[in-house]
């Protein structure tokens, strides 16, 4: 894990659906429910952000980390908690496995653009293409591409839930009435 | 087999990147710049719609003249690189990550109500969805971006320019 970035908190009366909001609008690419730790209050659920690397054909791409710490009643429950892990792979599918997608696309669109330089009469060549600009402008894509699909999933039902009621769900089984 | 579905004369003073939009808006995945035959035109690039099997692919035929310059083939060439890369292969990125997407979705969704989603709809949704802004999307079209400055140009300037770079060179 590299650098803290920030704290944030999630009151447990707010929605899955806002918890997926405030992460996504504070640039956050890739969320893990802390499996050791607790927050320390109650009725918060608290969210550390770090900076974190990865290295695609050698080279190194930067993304956010966001680490939540459920309320110790929360955590004890292996059904909520394992819950609370679905919804980080769900998100992490949409936004961490975009920016691998993104950055091995972007490698493959340079090795054509390199290519084609290579080959082009000397009074058209032009200086290569560094990958990062070329990654920069996919992400930026990329990223136009999450929100889209991010506003049709929090259409679901259960993304209007409250993390306390989800909890009184899953941990404490009391059923709800579907619409 | 393949069948032929469209038979169109693209116009050489047209810019290349219309051309790419041309074929987007046919649905076109696949292309090929045909290196051999020419267009029986010699101021339009004919192009030949063909769906074969789900899949649908556009042949190229470039005016007698413009098959024999090589810049504008070489251009023709990364155009047709390209072109795939946008559709065919993201394509299949795009159905990987939709239907994990679709999967972890319903997986939560059963977790909370015990019923299962439609992930067929919901992958075909998610991959429309990123498709549509991956490649469709009026700011992300290739014209914008920084890489393809050629994509400006018409095919008749760029085999021009061509042509003068080799009576530079050779006359």
């Amino acid at each position: 894990m590299g650098e803290y970035v920030r704290h944030l908190s999630v009151n447990i009366n707010q929605s899955l659906g806002s918890l997926w909001y405030l992460l996504e609008s504070n640039n956050v690419d890739r969320v893990v429910v802390n499996n050791m730790k607790t927050s320390y209050d109650p009725y918060y659920i608290e969210i550390d952000i770090y900076t974190d690397e990865t290295y695609i054909y050698g080279e190194s791409v930067k993304f956010l980390h966001a680490m939540l710490m459920l309320p110790e009643h929360m955590f004890k429950s292996n059904e909520f908690f394992d819950l609370m892990d679905t919804f980080s792979k769900a998100y992490n599918t949409l936004h961490f496995n975009m920016v691998f997608e993104i950055s091995d696309w972007a490698k493959h669109l340079q090795i054509h653009i390199e290519n084609f330089e290579h080959h082009m009469p000397p009074s058209k060549a032009v200086s290569p293409i560094p990958i990062e600009k070329v990654r920069e402008f996919y992400t930026a894509v990329g990223k136009s591409c999450i929100k889209d699909v991010s506003q049709k999933i929090l259409r679901y039902s259960m993304f209007s839930l409250s993390l306390k009621k989800l909890y009184e769900i899953v941990a404490e089984k009391k059923k709800i009435t579907m619409r | 087999m393949s069948e032929v579905i469209g038979h169109y004369k693209f116009a050489v003073d047209q810019p290349l990147w219309r051309l790419w939009e041309f074929l987007e808006k046919h649905s076109v995945e696949n292309i090929y710049v045909e290196d051999k035959e020419p267009s029986s035109y010699s101021d339009y690039v004919e192009v030949i719609i063909r769906k074969r099997g789900r899949s649908i692919e556009a042949l190229i035929k470039l005016p007698k003249d413009y098959l024999e310059a090589y810049y504008l083939k070489y251009v023709m060439r990364f155009f047709e690189v390209m072109y795939y890369d946008f559709h065919a292969y993201i394509d299949d990125l795009i159905d990987i990550n939709a239907e994990d997407i679709a999967m972890n979705i319903n997986k939560l969704h059963e977790e909370i109500f015990s019923t299962s989603l439609d992930v067929e709809s919901l992958r075909r949704e998610i991959f429309r969805s990123i498709k549509n802004c991956m490649c469709y999307h009026p700011n992300n079209a290739p014209k914008k971006t920084p890489f393809f400055y050629f994509f400006d140009y018409p095919l008749k300037t760029l085999y021009e320019t061509d042509y003068r770079i080799i009576r530079r060179r050779f006359v």
